[in-house]
Protein backbone atom coordinates (compact mmCIF):
# COMPACT_ATOMS: atom_id res chain seq x y z
CA UNK A 1 0.00 0.00 0.00
CA UNK A 2 2.51 2.47 0.95
CA UNK A 3 5.06 1.40 -1.88
CA UNK A 4 2.31 2.23 -3.81
CA UNK A 5 1.37 5.37 -2.83
CA UNK A 6 5.17 6.20 -3.54
CA UNK A 7 5.10 4.83 -6.83
CA UNK A 8 2.02 7.04 -7.44
CA UNK A 9 3.22 9.98 -5.62
CA UNK A 10 6.80 9.64 -7.72
CA UNK A 11 5.68 9.01 -11.45
CA UNK A 12 3.26 12.28 -10.85
CA UNK A 13 6.52 14.00 -10.02
CA UNK A 14 6.20 15.48 -13.27
CA UNK A 15 2.56 17.31 -12.89
CA UNK A 16 3.46 17.99 -8.96
CA UNK A 17 6.44 19.68 -10.43
CA UNK A 18 4.55 22.01 -12.95
CA UNK A 19 2.17 22.62 -10.30
CA UNK A 20 4.80 24.09 -7.59
CA UNK A 21 6.44 26.58 -10.58
CA UNK A 22 2.67 27.76 -11.14
CA UNK A 23 2.24 28.26 -7.28
CA UNK A 24 5.98 29.73 -7.27
CA UNK A 25 5.26 31.98 -9.58
CA UNK A 26 2.22 33.50 -8.61
CA UNK A 27 2.64 33.63 -4.50
CA UNK A 28 6.77 33.91 -4.53
CA UNK A 29 8.58 35.09 -7.40
CA UNK A 30 5.95 38.05 -8.55
CA UNK A 31 7.43 40.09 -5.72
CA UNK A 32 10.40 39.97 -6.82
CA UNK A 33 10.89 38.81 -10.77
CA UNK A 34 8.72 39.10 -13.20
CA UNK A 35 8.51 35.83 -15.30
CA UNK A 36 5.44 35.94 -16.58
CA UNK A 37 3.15 33.17 -17.59
CA UNK A 38 4.96 31.42 -19.96
CA UNK A 39 7.81 30.33 -17.15
CA UNK A 40 5.99 27.12 -16.45
CA UNK A 41 7.03 25.62 -20.13
CA UNK A 42 10.38 25.43 -18.58
CA UNK A 43 9.18 22.36 -16.54
CA UNK A 44 6.93 21.40 -19.76
CA UNK A 45 10.09 21.26 -21.97
CA UNK A 46 12.17 19.41 -19.36
CA UNK A 47 9.67 16.27 -18.73
CA UNK A 48 8.49 16.04 -22.26
CA UNK A 49 11.87 15.48 -23.27
CA UNK A 50 12.70 13.09 -20.23
CA UNK A 51 9.36 11.73 -19.82
CA UNK A 52 7.07 12.86 -22.09
CA UNK A 53 4.62 9.85 -21.09
CA UNK A 54 4.24 11.13 -17.59
CA UNK A 55 3.08 14.13 -18.88
CA UNK A 56 0.12 13.49 -21.12
CA UNK A 57 -1.37 16.55 -23.36
CA UNK A 58 -4.43 17.29 -20.88
CA UNK A 59 -1.90 17.51 -17.69
CA UNK A 60 -0.35 21.03 -19.81
CA UNK A 61 -3.84 21.87 -20.46
CA UNK A 62 -5.25 21.68 -17.28
CA UNK A 63 -2.16 23.66 -16.56
CA UNK A 64 -2.83 26.13 -18.48
CA UNK A 65 -6.51 26.59 -17.61
CA UNK A 66 -5.59 27.05 -14.10
CA UNK A 67 -2.64 29.88 -14.97
CA UNK A 68 -5.91 31.60 -17.09
CA UNK A 69 -7.89 31.36 -14.19
CA UNK A 70 -5.50 32.63 -11.94
CA UNK A 71 -4.61 35.56 -14.14
CA UNK A 72 -7.85 36.20 -15.43
CA UNK A 73 -6.77 35.41 -19.07
CA UNK A 74 -8.97 34.16 -21.36
CA UNK A 75 -9.37 30.43 -20.26
CA UNK A 76 -7.73 28.18 -22.77
CA UNK A 77 -5.09 30.67 -24.19
CA UNK A 78 -1.76 29.95 -22.40
CA UNK A 79 -3.19 26.44 -23.14
CA UNK A 80 -2.83 26.91 -26.14
CA UNK A 81 0.33 29.07 -26.43
CA UNK A 82 1.96 25.66 -24.57
CA UNK A 83 0.38 22.93 -26.84
CA UNK A 84 1.68 25.02 -29.75
CA UNK A 85 4.90 24.91 -28.11
CA UNK A 86 4.66 21.55 -27.54
CA UNK A 87 3.78 20.41 -31.04
CA UNK A 88 6.71 22.52 -32.32
CA UNK A 89 9.02 20.78 -30.08
CA UNK A 90 7.67 17.04 -31.11
CA UNK A 91 8.91 17.87 -34.73
CA UNK A 92 12.14 19.36 -33.78
CA UNK A 93 13.21 16.11 -31.48
CA UNK A 94 13.36 14.28 -34.38
CA UNK A 95 16.24 15.86 -36.20
CA UNK A 96 18.71 15.60 -33.95
CA UNK A 97 19.84 11.87 -32.38
CA UNK A 98 22.23 12.88 -29.49
CA UNK A 99 21.30 16.70 -28.57
CA UNK A 100 23.87 18.42 -26.23
CA UNK A 101 22.48 21.11 -23.35
CA UNK A 102 23.83 23.85 -25.69
CA UNK A 103 21.13 22.36 -28.57
CA UNK A 104 18.42 21.85 -26.25
CA UNK A 105 19.03 25.74 -25.09
CA UNK A 106 18.95 27.22 -28.13
CA UNK A 107 15.67 25.24 -28.80
CA UNK A 108 13.87 26.23 -25.70
CA UNK A 109 15.31 30.08 -27.00
CA UNK A 110 13.88 30.06 -30.45
CA UNK A 111 10.46 28.33 -28.65
CA UNK A 112 10.38 30.90 -25.69
CA UNK A 113 10.65 33.45 -28.26
CA UNK A 114 7.54 31.84 -30.36
CA UNK A 115 5.41 31.34 -27.43
CA UNK A 116 5.60 34.73 -26.48
CA UNK A 117 4.86 36.72 -29.50
CA UNK A 118 2.22 34.05 -30.32
CA UNK A 119 0.74 34.78 -26.50
CA UNK A 120 1.36 38.47 -27.17
CA UNK A 121 -0.68 38.23 -30.68
CA UNK A 122 -3.50 35.81 -29.62
CA UNK A 123 -4.00 38.67 -26.66
CA UNK A 124 -4.18 41.28 -29.11
CA UNK A 125 -6.08 39.27 -31.29
CA UNK A 126 -8.89 38.70 -28.63
CA UNK A 127 -8.69 42.15 -27.36
CA UNK A 128 -8.85 43.16 -31.30
CA UNK A 129 -5.82 45.80 -30.64
CA UNK A 130 -2.71 45.67 -30.98
CA UNK A 131 -1.01 45.47 -27.47
CA UNK A 132 1.59 47.69 -26.37
CA UNK A 133 5.09 45.58 -26.80
CA UNK A 134 7.02 47.13 -24.01
CA UNK A 135 10.62 46.94 -23.09
CA UNK A 136 9.49 44.62 -19.99
CA UNK A 137 8.88 42.00 -22.35
CA UNK A 138 12.28 41.78 -23.16
CA UNK A 139 13.62 41.61 -19.68
CA UNK A 140 10.98 38.52 -18.96
CA UNK A 141 12.28 36.94 -21.83
CA UNK A 142 15.86 37.25 -20.24
CA UNK A 143 14.60 36.30 -16.98
CA UNK A 144 13.50 32.96 -18.31
CA UNK A 145 16.33 32.06 -20.42
CA UNK A 146 18.73 32.74 -17.78
CA UNK A 147 16.85 30.58 -15.12
CA UNK A 148 16.57 27.97 -17.56
CA UNK A 149 20.22 26.05 -16.90
CA UNK A 150 19.24 26.64 -13.11
CA UNK A 151 15.48 24.48 -13.44
CA UNK A 152 17.20 22.09 -15.78
CA UNK A 153 19.78 21.37 -13.59
CA UNK A 154 17.17 21.37 -10.72
CA UNK A 155 14.87 18.73 -12.53
CA UNK A 156 17.49 16.80 -13.68
CA UNK A 157 18.60 16.01 -10.34
CA UNK A 158 15.09 15.22 -9.51
CA UNK A 159 14.95 12.76 -12.66
CA UNK A 160 18.00 10.90 -11.74
CA UNK A 161 17.39 10.52 -8.19
CA UNK A 162 13.65 9.55 -8.80
CA UNK A 163 14.72 6.98 -11.59
CA UNK A 164 12.01 8.03 -13.31
CA UNK A 165 13.17 7.18 -16.47
CA UNK A 166 13.13 3.32 -15.05
CA UNK A 167 9.48 4.08 -13.75
CA UNK A 168 8.22 5.07 -17.10
CA UNK A 169 9.42 1.64 -18.32
CA UNK A 170 8.02 -0.05 -15.60
CA UNK A 171 4.71 0.99 -15.45
CA UNK A 172 4.70 0.41 -19.53
CA UNK A 173 5.00 -3.34 -18.81
CA UNK B 1 27.21 14.86 -15.87
CA UNK B 2 27.64 13.23 -19.15
CA UNK B 3 24.07 12.64 -19.01
CA UNK B 4 22.74 15.99 -18.25
CA UNK B 5 24.88 17.43 -20.70
CA UNK B 6 24.24 14.66 -23.54
CA UNK B 7 20.50 13.25 -23.80
CA UNK B 8 19.80 9.33 -26.00
CA UNK B 9 16.90 10.18 -27.04
CA UNK B 10 15.45 6.43 -27.57
CA UNK B 11 11.96 6.92 -29.00
CA UNK B 12 12.42 9.44 -32.57
CA UNK B 13 8.81 8.97 -33.45
CA UNK B 14 6.14 11.47 -32.14
CA UNK B 15 6.09 12.18 -28.98
CA UNK B 16 2.74 12.49 -29.07
CA UNK B 17 -0.37 11.63 -32.18
CA UNK B 18 -1.28 14.21 -34.39
CA UNK B 19 -4.94 13.17 -33.41
CA UNK B 20 -4.41 14.30 -29.58
CA UNK B 21 -2.61 17.29 -30.67
CA UNK B 22 -5.32 18.51 -33.12
CA UNK B 23 -8.06 17.29 -30.53
CA UNK B 24 -6.41 19.34 -27.73
CA UNK B 25 -5.71 22.51 -30.00
CA UNK B 26 -9.12 22.28 -30.85
CA UNK B 27 -10.49 22.14 -27.44
CA UNK B 28 -8.56 25.15 -26.37
CA UNK B 29 -9.64 27.42 -28.97
CA UNK B 30 -13.10 26.56 -27.86
CA UNK B 31 -12.82 27.40 -24.51
CA UNK B 32 -11.02 30.61 -25.72
CA UNK B 33 -14.17 31.15 -27.80
CA UNK B 34 -16.31 29.98 -24.64
CA UNK B 35 -15.02 32.51 -22.23
CA UNK B 36 -15.00 35.43 -24.66
CA UNK B 37 -18.11 35.35 -25.92
CA UNK B 38 -19.33 34.72 -22.33
CA UNK B 39 -21.21 31.55 -23.06
CA UNK B 40 -19.73 29.28 -19.97
CA UNK B 41 -19.98 31.22 -16.51
CA UNK B 42 -16.45 31.38 -15.57
CA UNK B 43 -16.68 33.31 -12.45
CA UNK B 44 -18.18 29.92 -11.20
CA UNK B 45 -14.92 27.85 -11.74
CA UNK B 46 -12.74 30.81 -11.33
CA UNK B 47 -14.63 30.93 -8.04
CA UNK B 48 -13.95 27.56 -6.75
CA UNK B 49 -10.50 27.01 -7.86
CA UNK B 50 -9.00 30.11 -6.79
CA UNK B 51 -10.67 29.92 -3.28
CA UNK B 52 -9.05 26.30 -3.01
CA UNK B 53 -5.88 27.70 -4.46
CA UNK B 54 -5.47 30.71 -2.04
CA UNK B 55 -6.85 27.95 0.64
CA UNK B 56 -4.12 25.90 0.41
CA UNK B 57 -1.35 28.48 0.56
CA UNK B 58 -2.94 29.32 3.66
CA UNK B 59 -2.76 26.15 4.63
CA UNK B 60 0.71 26.25 4.32
CA UNK B 61 2.22 29.65 5.50
CA UNK B 62 0.05 28.90 8.61
CA UNK B 63 1.69 25.43 9.27
CA UNK B 64 5.07 26.80 8.53
CA UNK B 65 7.76 27.56 11.92
CA UNK B 66 7.13 31.50 12.66
CA UNK B 67 10.34 32.93 12.87
CA UNK B 68 9.15 35.94 14.53
CA UNK B 69 7.73 34.08 17.38
CA UNK B 70 11.42 32.35 17.87
CA UNK B 71 12.75 35.80 17.67
CA UNK B 72 10.82 36.82 20.61
CA UNK B 73 12.14 34.07 22.72
CA UNK B 74 15.46 36.18 22.77
CA UNK B 75 13.91 39.39 23.55
CA UNK B 76 15.62 40.20 27.47
CA UNK B 77 13.45 41.72 29.60
CA UNK B 78 14.37 45.29 29.48
CA UNK B 79 13.61 45.42 26.31
CA UNK B 80 10.07 44.04 27.09
CA UNK B 81 9.53 46.70 30.08
CA UNK B 82 10.20 49.25 26.92
CA UNK B 83 8.47 48.13 24.74
CA UNK B 84 5.20 47.91 27.39
CA UNK B 85 6.03 51.33 28.02
CA UNK B 86 5.91 52.78 24.76
CA UNK B 87 2.58 50.46 23.91
CA UNK B 88 0.74 51.98 27.06
CA UNK B 89 1.89 55.35 25.53
CA UNK B 90 0.34 54.57 22.21
CA UNK B 91 -3.04 53.41 23.45
CA UNK B 92 -3.35 56.67 25.53
CA UNK B 93 -2.83 58.42 22.51
CA UNK B 94 -4.82 56.84 20.46
CA UNK B 95 -7.81 57.02 22.93
CA UNK B 96 -7.13 60.87 22.81
CA UNK B 97 -7.41 61.05 18.99
CA UNK B 98 -10.62 58.73 19.18
CA UNK B 99 -12.10 61.50 21.94
CA UNK B 100 -10.59 64.23 19.50
CA UNK B 101 -12.54 62.40 16.36
CA UNK B 102 -15.86 61.81 17.95
CA UNK B 103 -15.69 65.35 19.78
CA UNK B 104 -14.94 66.61 15.83
CA UNK B 105 -17.58 64.24 14.46
CA UNK B 106 -20.78 65.74 17.06
CA UNK B 107 -19.49 69.17 16.45
CA UNK B 108 -20.17 68.47 12.38
CA UNK B 109 -22.81 66.83 12.67
CA UNK B 110 -24.44 69.81 14.80
CA UNK B 111 -23.00 72.67 11.97
CA UNK B 112 -24.62 70.27 9.23
CA UNK B 113 -27.92 70.32 11.04
CA UNK B 114 -27.36 73.98 11.37
CA UNK B 115 -26.94 74.28 7.71
CA UNK B 116 -29.69 72.22 6.46
CA UNK B 117 -27.34 70.21 4.11
CA UNK B 118 -28.38 66.86 2.86
CA UNK B 119 -27.32 63.47 5.53
CA UNK B 120 -23.74 62.76 4.12
CA UNK B 121 -23.09 59.67 1.51
CA UNK B 122 -22.47 56.85 3.62
CA UNK B 123 -18.82 55.72 3.08
CA UNK B 124 -18.38 52.37 4.92
CA UNK B 125 -15.16 50.25 4.21
CA UNK B 126 -12.74 47.67 4.51
CA UNK B 127 -9.37 47.73 4.62
CA UNK B 128 -7.88 44.56 2.92
CA UNK B 129 -4.37 43.00 1.75
CA UNK B 130 -3.74 42.10 -1.75
CA UNK B 131 -3.26 38.50 -1.54
CA UNK B 132 -1.68 38.14 -4.99
CA UNK B 133 -0.38 40.52 -7.80
CA UNK B 134 -1.71 38.95 -10.92
CA UNK B 135 -0.71 41.61 -13.24
CA UNK B 136 0.95 40.41 -16.61
CA UNK B 137 1.65 42.13 -19.79
CA UNK B 138 -1.90 41.28 -20.23
CA UNK B 139 -4.08 41.80 -17.45
CA UNK B 140 -3.95 44.05 -14.86
CA UNK B 141 -5.25 42.95 -12.07
CA UNK B 142 -4.82 42.26 -8.37
CA UNK B 143 -6.12 39.44 -5.43
CA UNK B 144 -7.38 41.27 -2.12
CA UNK B 145 -7.86 39.05 0.72
CA UNK B 146 -12.18 40.24 0.89
CA UNK B 147 -14.99 38.49 -0.71
CA UNK B 148 -18.34 37.49 0.06
CA UNK B 149 -17.39 37.00 4.02
CA UNK B 150 -16.63 41.13 3.97
CA UNK B 151 -19.58 42.01 1.96
CA UNK B 152 -17.80 42.82 -0.68
CA UNK B 153 -19.89 43.59 -4.65
CA UNK B 154 -18.78 43.32 -7.73
CA UNK B 155 -18.70 47.71 -8.75
CA UNK B 156 -17.38 48.46 -5.46
CA UNK B 157 -14.42 50.98 -5.21
CA UNK B 158 -10.93 50.30 -4.89
CA UNK B 159 -8.54 53.13 -3.53
CA UNK B 160 -5.67 53.99 -1.66
CA UNK B 161 -5.21 57.39 0.50
CA UNK B 162 -4.19 58.72 -2.75
CA UNK B 163 -6.90 57.78 -4.93
CA UNK B 164 -8.65 55.53 -7.26
CA UNK B 165 -6.84 52.08 -7.82
CA UNK B 166 -9.91 49.88 -9.44
CA UNK B 167 -13.05 48.35 -9.08
CA UNK B 168 -14.20 45.17 -8.18
CA UNK B 169 -15.28 42.91 -10.94
CA UNK B 170 -15.05 39.47 -9.39
CA UNK B 171 -16.29 38.18 -5.89
CA UNK B 172 -15.32 34.98 -4.12
CA UNK B 173 -15.81 33.83 -0.80
CA UNK B 174 -12.95 35.08 0.80
CA UNK B 175 -11.43 37.02 -1.94
CA UNK B 176 -12.25 39.46 -5.06
CA UNK B 177 -10.47 40.00 -7.34
CA UNK B 178 -9.92 43.89 -8.71
CA UNK B 179 -9.41 45.50 -12.07
CA UNK B 180 -6.74 47.88 -12.01
CA UNK B 181 -7.44 51.42 -13.82
CA UNK B 182 -4.72 50.71 -15.88
CA UNK B 183 -6.37 47.44 -17.89
CA UNK B 184 -7.78 47.53 -21.34
CA UNK B 185 -10.97 46.66 -20.22
CA UNK B 186 -11.59 49.41 -17.38
CA UNK B 187 -13.68 51.81 -18.18
CA UNK B 188 -14.61 54.80 -15.37
CA UNK B 189 -16.58 57.81 -16.03
CA UNK B 190 -14.46 61.08 -15.10
CA UNK B 191 -14.40 64.83 -14.35
CA UNK B 192 -10.78 66.74 -15.68
CA UNK B 193 -10.04 69.99 -14.02
CA UNK B 194 -11.14 72.73 -13.07
CA UNK B 195 -13.74 72.96 -15.93
CA UNK B 196 -15.24 69.78 -14.92
CA UNK B 197 -14.79 67.99 -18.20
CA UNK B 198 -16.44 64.93 -18.82
CA UNK B 199 -14.01 62.08 -20.03
CA UNK B 200 -13.70 58.15 -19.76
CA UNK B 201 -10.86 56.42 -18.67
CA UNK B 202 -9.33 53.73 -20.06
CA UNK B 203 -6.41 51.56 -19.38
CA UNK B 204 -3.88 50.26 -22.48
CA UNK B 205 -1.80 47.68 -19.94
CA UNK B 206 0.77 50.31 -19.37
CA UNK B 207 1.20 53.46 -16.83
CA UNK B 208 -0.05 55.96 -18.90
CA UNK B 209 -4.45 56.16 -19.27
CA UNK B 210 -5.86 57.25 -21.78
CA UNK B 211 -9.03 59.69 -21.81
CA UNK B 212 -12.09 58.50 -24.49
CA UNK B 213 -14.83 60.42 -25.64
CA UNK B 214 -14.00 64.15 -25.33
CA UNK B 215 -15.57 66.82 -26.97
CA UNK B 216 -13.79 68.45 -29.79
CA UNK B 217 -10.90 70.78 -28.97
CA UNK B 218 -10.83 70.24 -25.61
CA UNK B 219 -8.12 71.31 -23.73
CA UNK B 220 -6.46 70.24 -20.88
CA UNK B 221 -3.36 71.73 -18.29
CA UNK B 222 -0.67 69.71 -17.33
CA UNK B 223 -1.63 68.88 -13.90
CA UNK B 224 -5.05 69.23 -14.09
CA UNK B 225 -6.35 66.53 -11.59
CA UNK B 226 -9.01 64.17 -12.61
CA UNK B 227 -11.37 62.31 -10.56
CA UNK B 228 -14.71 60.31 -10.74
CA UNK B 229 -17.94 61.97 -11.74
CA UNK B 230 -20.35 59.14 -10.20
CA UNK B 231 -22.34 59.16 -13.29
CA UNK B 232 -23.81 55.63 -14.10
CA UNK B 233 -23.93 54.97 -10.46
CA UNK B 234 -20.35 54.18 -10.77
CA UNK B 235 -18.11 54.81 -7.52
CA UNK B 236 -18.70 58.08 -5.56
CA UNK B 237 -18.02 61.32 -7.14
CA UNK B 238 -14.73 63.13 -6.43
CA UNK B 239 -12.53 60.34 -5.90
CA UNK B 240 -9.21 61.38 -7.20
CA UNK B 241 -7.60 59.41 -10.06
CA UNK B 242 -4.72 61.00 -11.34
CA UNK B 243 -3.20 64.35 -13.14
CA UNK B 244 -2.73 65.30 -16.74
CA UNK B 245 0.26 65.18 -18.60
CA UNK B 246 0.99 65.82 -21.84
CA UNK B 247 3.62 64.47 -24.09
CA UNK B 248 4.61 64.69 -27.83
CA UNK B 249 0.94 67.05 -28.12
CA UNK B 250 -0.63 63.46 -26.69
CA UNK B 251 -2.70 63.71 -23.00
CA UNK B 252 -2.36 61.09 -20.91
CA UNK B 253 -3.43 60.17 -17.06
CA UNK B 254 -0.72 59.38 -14.99
CA UNK B 255 -2.00 57.70 -11.25
CA UNK B 256 -1.81 59.10 -7.90
CA UNK B 257 -1.32 55.58 -6.95
CA UNK B 258 2.02 53.31 -7.87
CA UNK B 259 -0.03 50.42 -9.37
CA UNK B 260 2.92 48.06 -9.42
CA UNK B 261 3.56 48.19 -5.71
CA UNK B 262 0.03 47.81 -4.42
CA UNK B 263 0.25 46.09 -0.79
CA UNK B 264 -2.91 47.46 1.52
CA UNK B 265 -6.22 49.00 -0.33
CA UNK B 266 -9.66 50.43 0.81
CA UNK B 267 -12.77 48.67 -0.36
CA UNK B 268 -16.11 51.12 -0.44
CA UNK B 269 -18.58 49.04 0.63
CA UNK B 270 -22.19 49.55 -1.47
CA UNK B 271 -21.47 52.48 -2.68
CA UNK B 272 -22.48 51.48 -5.88
CA UNK B 273 -25.56 53.07 -7.31
CA UNK B 274 -25.04 55.41 -4.54
CA UNK B 275 -26.16 58.53 -5.56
Amino acid sequence: MLSDIKYYLTISFPTLSILFLIFINIFVSNNFFDFGQLFVFQAIFFWILYTPKLLPLYIILIAGILQDIIYLSPIGSTALIFLLLVFLFDKYNKLFLEPSFVDLFTTFIILFIIGTIAFWGLNSFINLSFLPLRINLVYEILLNLFFFPVNYFVLHIFYKKLNLEIKKYKRNV
Amino acid sequence: MNSFLNLKIRNKRNLFSNYSFVFFIILSMLLIFFDVKKIISSTFIRSKIINSTFHTRDFFISNLPNINKLKLLFVSKEELALENKSLKQKIEESSLYRLKSEKLEIENNILKQELSLLPAVLEDYILVKVTADTQTHYNKSIIISAGKNMNVRKGDAALTYKGLIGSVIEVYENYSRVLLISDINSRIPVRVGEKNIKAIITGNNTDKIELLYLKDNVVFKENDLVYTSGDGGYFNSGIPIGVIKKENNSVYIDSLNDLSEIQYINIYINQFKNF
